[in-house]
């Protein structure tokens, strides 16, 4: 007997296969420019690569060989130096700008996009403009100390100062956290200040007990984020230091990147673009793990599952 | 009959694969080429005489890389443009169109690299230094011009004779001497008469000028905000506005030779031992960092970012003295310069070496390059008598044919008038051969060394140079090391 029967889709299958039919685009570009190279950096860190001679198979040897690799534990600690001397007064700068942002004063808007606008010019032109803020000589932050008697050094030609130079410069971009924390600002309820003011609160407690713990989740994601940005810090250090003087700014990106496309050891800088994954996911997954002590989530139970 | 509104699975499989086919075959479709220009009619024959070299195949497209080395100005490029242009005017006969492809320096490497291993590489490089050609040395990237040289029986002789053997290695000749860029003494004549000192000397023969000397000058000339110089009572070492004396912008390892180190590069002749344990490097340092730390008449890293930052250079800053630097500023800002100049010659070493290190510019082609025959064409065009020296001008160079010197020298003449042309010229025969630039194993690797070594002693972290240089050498062995163990 002839089979008959067809096979049919149910409305939800069919709408499920016309969606990834019009997005297949992005999976594809997404397999071809994100997945592929991910695999392939993860096998060439395994090899010695240097683009013109065929790889070559030498096992873990690349992961051995940073384990002794003096400049790459010169990178990791610049790094992290960096983090603990930015990531801290960003975030804190951050909220302080959008708590004043947030009050009742003339010309909000336009104070709002002044203190915005640097946020979303970065890059090499930003960071010549630092170069000139820091030199020793005409430099404005060495004029503005010496109103206060103070002689600045020369930031970035000092190996004690070209790391604090730079962490300082990391509040320029600010402005973006700024946003986050505004919204959020702007979504604690004013009926729990308004408990609180009963209760004889003052401004302090009412920061500390109420506003703290109901942007505690932006918070948590600033600090997300702000520790995978600081990681992967590259361009100012790039143009402003060139990871000088004397290795005080040898970024761990700088290094990937010297490896890569300078000293053209493909697969050693692949080997040290895992190796950065695996420190940011590490560090990713702690800052998760502590949230459930500090972040707060409106109408989350504590231990529960919301 | 019931119809299927939506979409199968077939339809699915089908839509994807459509996709991805369409954006494979975007990816891989080739660039399209222009039909190649015909040869006008009556066309002068090209420059050199190709006896019997193959005839190249026509309609080829020769593309020159240009970003390993100097040539990317925009005045540059519009100089190199317009001779390009002028080559493509002249083998039009031939079918061959030479096109410029112009990369920032700071992705030559990358770019470079990446298109060869997609089996596209360019044609020629150029214009490429010593150092420039030694990144790629060992990965066989370069063709070695040798056969051809013979082929078409091509005259070297017109080339300063230390270029050409800058150029070959034990791998042949890998290109043709295009520039050169001496160095010398940059020496500030109104910072000389202000202070009633006598200009330094132009001859490089001059047994009385020494590095003592120098010491000497250039404390003479190195004043604080007083007015007081290096070398009286009162004088405030931390209050310094003017300099005697500046070399940081050349290679310290190029520099040791002045005091007796054998090799430039600090390396052994058979790459696998670092010789920066050498008391001649220790030495040179140690007169650099007394000359910082101890006679004041340098500035130190810290300084010199404070001084030179905003004029480009110490010398244009008009604050130093005297400068040792290559023939590269007289191509870019020099004329622009508002006090008066000249050239002096380097003082004689503590060995009694008188050496002033040498850049050199030439072309490579690309070993994998398709048409190599064409490729030679162009290169030789542009390495051809009246169309070199004008390449090595828009450099700030001098050319490397010797018939090329008069046409330099009327150059020089008009654009800086009054400067001592012979001292340039004859700096080309106290040039360092082997070059401080030439290949070393992990030549990035071993000169970020060098450079950060050099950054302690601009610094002043350490004083005492044979650490420094103990350091060095442990590090750059290290680096041999590595690369001998990795070649197995």
């Amino acid at each position: 007997m002839e089979r008959t029967q067809r096979f049919r889709m149910t409305p939800a299958r069919r709408e499920a296969l016309w969606a990834y039919g019009l997005i297949s685009p992005w999976i594809i570009g997404f397999l071809i420019f994100t997945v592929a190279p991910m695999v392939t950096s993860f096998a060439m860190a395994f090899m010695e690569y240097n683009v013109i001679q065929p790889a070559r198979w030498i096992g873990g040897a690349n992961y051995r060989n940073l384990t002794i690799d003096p400049l790459f534990w010169q990178s990791v600690k610049v790094t992290f130096t960096f983090a603990g001397m930015s990531l801290i007064p960003s975030l804190a700068a951050g909220l302080v700008l959008a708590m004043l942002l947030n009050a009742e004063i003339p010309g909000l808007s336009v104070w709002r996009t002044l203190y915005y606008l640097p946020s979303i010019i970065q890059g090499v032109p930003v960071a010549i403009l630092w170069g000139f803020v820091f030199n020793k000589r005409f430099g404005v932050l060495n004029w503005a100390l010496a109103l206060f008697g103070i002689k600045g050094p020369g930031w970035l030609a000092s190996p004690q100062w070209a790391l604090p130079a730079l962490a300082i410069m990391s509040l320029w971009g600010v402005g973006g956290g700024m946003i986050l924390y505004l919204a959020g600002l702007q979504g604690v309820p004013t009926t729990l200040y308004d408990a609180a003011k009963v209760d004889g609160a003052n401004g302090w407690h009412r920061f500390w007990k109420v506003t703290l713990p109901m942007i505690s989740p932006v918070i948590f994601y600033n600090l997300v984020m702000g520790t995978i940005g600081t990681f992967q810090y590259f361009t100012n250090a790039y143009v402003m230091t060139d990871g000088g003087p004397d290795y005080a700014t040898w970024f761990y990106n700088l290094y990937l990147y010297r490896n890569a496309f300078y000293y053209s050891k493909m697969g050693y800088a692949s080997a040290l673009a895992w190796v950065l994954f695996l420190f940011v996911l590490l560090l990713t997954l702690l800052i998760f793990k502590s949230s459930a002590a500090w972040v707060y989530y409106e109408g989350q139970l504590k231990g529960g599952r919301g | 009959m019931y119809r299927q509104a939506g979409l199968s699975r077939r339809h699915f499989i089908e839509l994807c694969a459509a996709g991805a086919g369409a954006a494979l075959l975007a990816a891989c479709a080739p660039k399209a080429t222009p039909a190649p220009k015909e040869a006008p009619a009556g066309e002068a024959a090209p420059a050199e005489k190709k006896a019997e070299a193959p005839k190249a195949a026509e309609g080829q497209k020769v593309l020159i890389f240009v970003g390993f080395g100097t040539g990317t100005s925009e005045s540059q490029i519009a100089e190199e443009t317009a001779l390009v242009e002028e080559c493509n005017e002249t083998l039009a006969d031939q079918g061959i169109t030479a096109e410029l492809m112009v990369t920032p320096h700071e992705e030559h490497l990358a770019k470079f690299s990446a298109m060869l291993a997609a089996g596209t590489p360019p044609d020629i490089v150029m214009p490429i230094g010593v150092g420039g050609v030694a990144e790629l040395y060992d990965t066989d990237a370069w063709l070695d011009l040798q056969p051809m040289i013979e082929r078409d029986q091509y005259d070297m002789s017109d080339f300063y004779g230390s270029t050409v053997t800058l150029h070959t290695y034990s791998k042949g000749t890998l290109g043709l001497p295009m520039a050169v860029y001496p160095s010398f003494m940059y020496y500030n004549k109104e910072l000389f008469e202000k202070a009633s000192v006598d200009e330094i000397p132009h001859a490089w023969d001059d047994g009385n000028w020494t590095f003592d000397k120098l010491v000497e000058v250039g404390r003479q000339l190195t004043l604080d905000s007083s007015g007081n110089s290096a070398d009286q009572t009162g004088f405030d070492p931390t209050d310094i506005v003017q300099w005697g004396y500046d070399e940081s912008w050349m290679d310290f390892a190029g520099l040791s030779r002045q005091f007796g180190a054998t090799s430039a590069t600090g390396i052994s002749d058979d790459y696998k031992t670092s010789l920066f344990d050498d008391p001649a490097y220790a030495s040179r340092a140690q007169w650099m960092s007394d000359a910082i730390w101890k006679h004041n008449f340098v500035a130190s890293a810290e300084m010199a970012q404070e001084a030179f930052s905003l004029a480009g250079d110490p010398f244009s800053s008009g604050m130093v003295a005297m400068w040792h630097c290559h023939t590269w500023m007289m191509g870019q800002t020099y004329a622009e310069l508002t006090f008066d100049w000249d050239l002096g010659a380097m003082p004689k070493g503590p060995t009694g070496v008188v050496s002033a290190q040498v850049d050199a510019d030439t072309f490579v082609m690309a070993a994998a390059g398709k048409q190599q025959d064409a490729a030679w064409e162009v290169a030789k065009w542009c390495c051809s008598p009246g169309i070199l020296e004008r390449f090595a001008l828009t450099w700030g160079s001098v050319p490397a044919r010797l018939s090329g010197k008069e046409i330099f020298l009327q150059t020089l003449k008009e654009k800086f008038p009054g400067v001592d042309e012979q001292v340039l010229l004859t700096a080309i025969d106290y040039g360092d051969v082997p070059n401080h630039e030439a290949w070393k194993p992990q030549p990035a690797k071993v000169g970020d060394a060098v450079g950060a070594a050099m950054d302690r002693v601009l610094l002043g972290k350490e004083r005492d140079c044979a650490v420094i240089m103990q350091e060095l050498d442990k590090t750059v062995q290290g680096y041999l090391d590595e690369y001998w163990a990795q070649k197995g």
